[in-house]
């Protein structure tokens, strides 16, 4: 259902209703406080929605445990950064053995696309609409260039050519992308 | 960027190369790293995009549901809060209630409650009344008046008919001292000749003179005996009237 496009608001808001306050619990549990809560839920979240549209939600895990590990790992992860206590880091040193691959690596995936979207919001305002038209809305560049007020299908597919080359071009020029890239490429 | 361009690996992406265009590709994919990054980078690049929208709608719907959710606790009233407004309820009729009870309280209020003194009256012709007592029934005052000299200390019944009609004649002085000097003599004569009218009419008497202190404690004193014959006439109400009675007279 998440991946249906008119739907998409009321499944994301059935999952913040269903889910929040048992993803917030675990937070404040584990010495959170409800800010920390909110940050790591909105990651969570997304994290959820990318591994949806790569496949890697397993159908026979339940939607809340999935969103628990994935929200277990993320706050994990914040607490190591934070190297607030030894005491704390010894305590989650267990936990992080269990972590799931799957949920590790599209954690650390999700790192380097919320990189990229930070080079996103650098492009112009018209590029960023014709680049989500395209690639979020999916709609046909007919309907786009009708939309944006294009001469043409051809002038707005160079424009769209243009626009995605400088975003790519942006991220090849990021060590932190870079870097990542080449794992990734090297796991492959 | 190599010679393939980023529209062939977009087309390449969505399955949209010919069979012969694909198996050219593939084939520099496997001898070029560079080609695989770009590949790569054009994949990261397009769901940075897409997943750009998820986040504007995901933190957006947090919002929302943040806001709705700060809204609803403000709305809901836990069971303590109801529990605090019934006791500021219930205090509040208590002030309302002390108010009423303080502002119609007063002497004559009080005074009026008591029963006029009634002497016993049999059926039949057995009744022989004395003379005070004949004229306490026709509530000849003057005619009671010029026998009290002619009465004698002695006559407890007497005497405390004359106490009655200085009840009814508004001297109430007299009435105490008449009562107090019969309280005494039953005492004394180890008696208890209308002792219990005696306890019910001093406190009569003794409101009509302010002089509430004494009336309450002659109150509690009733109101600790059950089997007092005026027990039944008073309440805890009447103390808290005297006490009220008391502290206006104090303001």
């Amino acid at each position: 259902m998440i991946l249906t496009k008119n739907r998409q608001n009321m499944a994301i808001t059935l999952l913040y209703r269903q889910y929040y306050g048992v993803l917030e619990n675990y937070i404040l549990q584990n010495s959170g406080s409800s800010d920390d809560a909110a940050d790591i839920i909105q990651e969570v979240m997304l994290i959820f929605v990318q591994m949806i549209s790569e496949g890697k939600f397993r159908a026979e895990s339940s939607i809340k445990s999935f969103l628990y590990s994935i929200c277990r790992n993320l706050w994990i992860t914040e607490l190591r950064k934070r190297k607030s206590s030894a005491a704390r880091h010894e305590k989650y040193e267990e936990s992080t053995e269990k972590v799931d691959s799957d949920v590790s690596e599209s954690i650390a995936k999700t790192e380097s696309l919320k990189y990229i979207m930070g080079l996103f919001q650098e492009l112009g305002d018209k590029c960023k609409q014709i680049l989500q038209l395209f690639y979020y809305e999916e709609l046909p560049m007919k309907e786009i260039c009708e939309k944006l007020d294009f001469s043409s299908e051809q002038v707005l597919r160079n424009k769209k050519y243009k626009c995605l080359k400088s975003l790519i071009e942006k991220t090849q020029a990021s060590p932190q992308v870079y870097q990542n890239l080449q794992k990734a490429l090297r796991h492959e | 960027m190599n010679n393939i361009d980023l529209e062939t690996l977009e087309a390449y992406l969505d399955g949209k190369l010919a069979s012969e265009e694909k198996i050219l590709l593939e084939n520099s994919l496997k001898e070029d790293a560079s080609l695989r990054e770009e590949l790569e980078l054009l994949k990261l690049s397009r769901e940075a995009i897409a997943m750009n929208s998820w986040a504007e709608l995901i933190s957006g719907t947090q919002k929302s549901f943040l806001k709705e959710r700060k809204k609803a606790d403000s709305k809901a009233t836990p069971l303590w809060s109801w529990a605090r407004r019934i006791a500021a309820g219930l205090s509040f009729l208590l002030v309302v209630a002390t108010v009423v009870l303080f502002v119609t309280t007063s002497q004559n209020s009080m005074v009026e409650n008591f029963y006029s003194y009634q002497i016993p009256v049999m059926r039949g012709d057995q009744n022989t009344f004395s003379q005070i007592q004949d004229a306490y029934l026709n509530q000849d005052y003057e005619l009671l008046e010029s026998l009290r000299s002619q009465v004698s200390q002695s006559d407890l019944e007497s005497q405390f008919i004359l106490a009655m009609a200085d009840i009814e004649n508004k001297k109430p002085a007299s009435a105490e001292i008449i009562l107090k000097d019969l309280e005494t003599r039953n005492s004394q004569l180890e008696e208890s000749v209308f002792s219990e009218e005696i306890d019910y009419y001093l406190i009569q008497s003794l409101l009509q003179q302010e002089k509430y202190d004494e009336a309450e404690l002659r109150l509690e004193k009733i109101l600790q005996d059950p089997s007092h014959r005026y027990f039944k006439n008073f309440t805890k109400s009447d103390l808290w009237k005297i006490r009220i009675l008391k502290l206006k007279k104090g303001l």
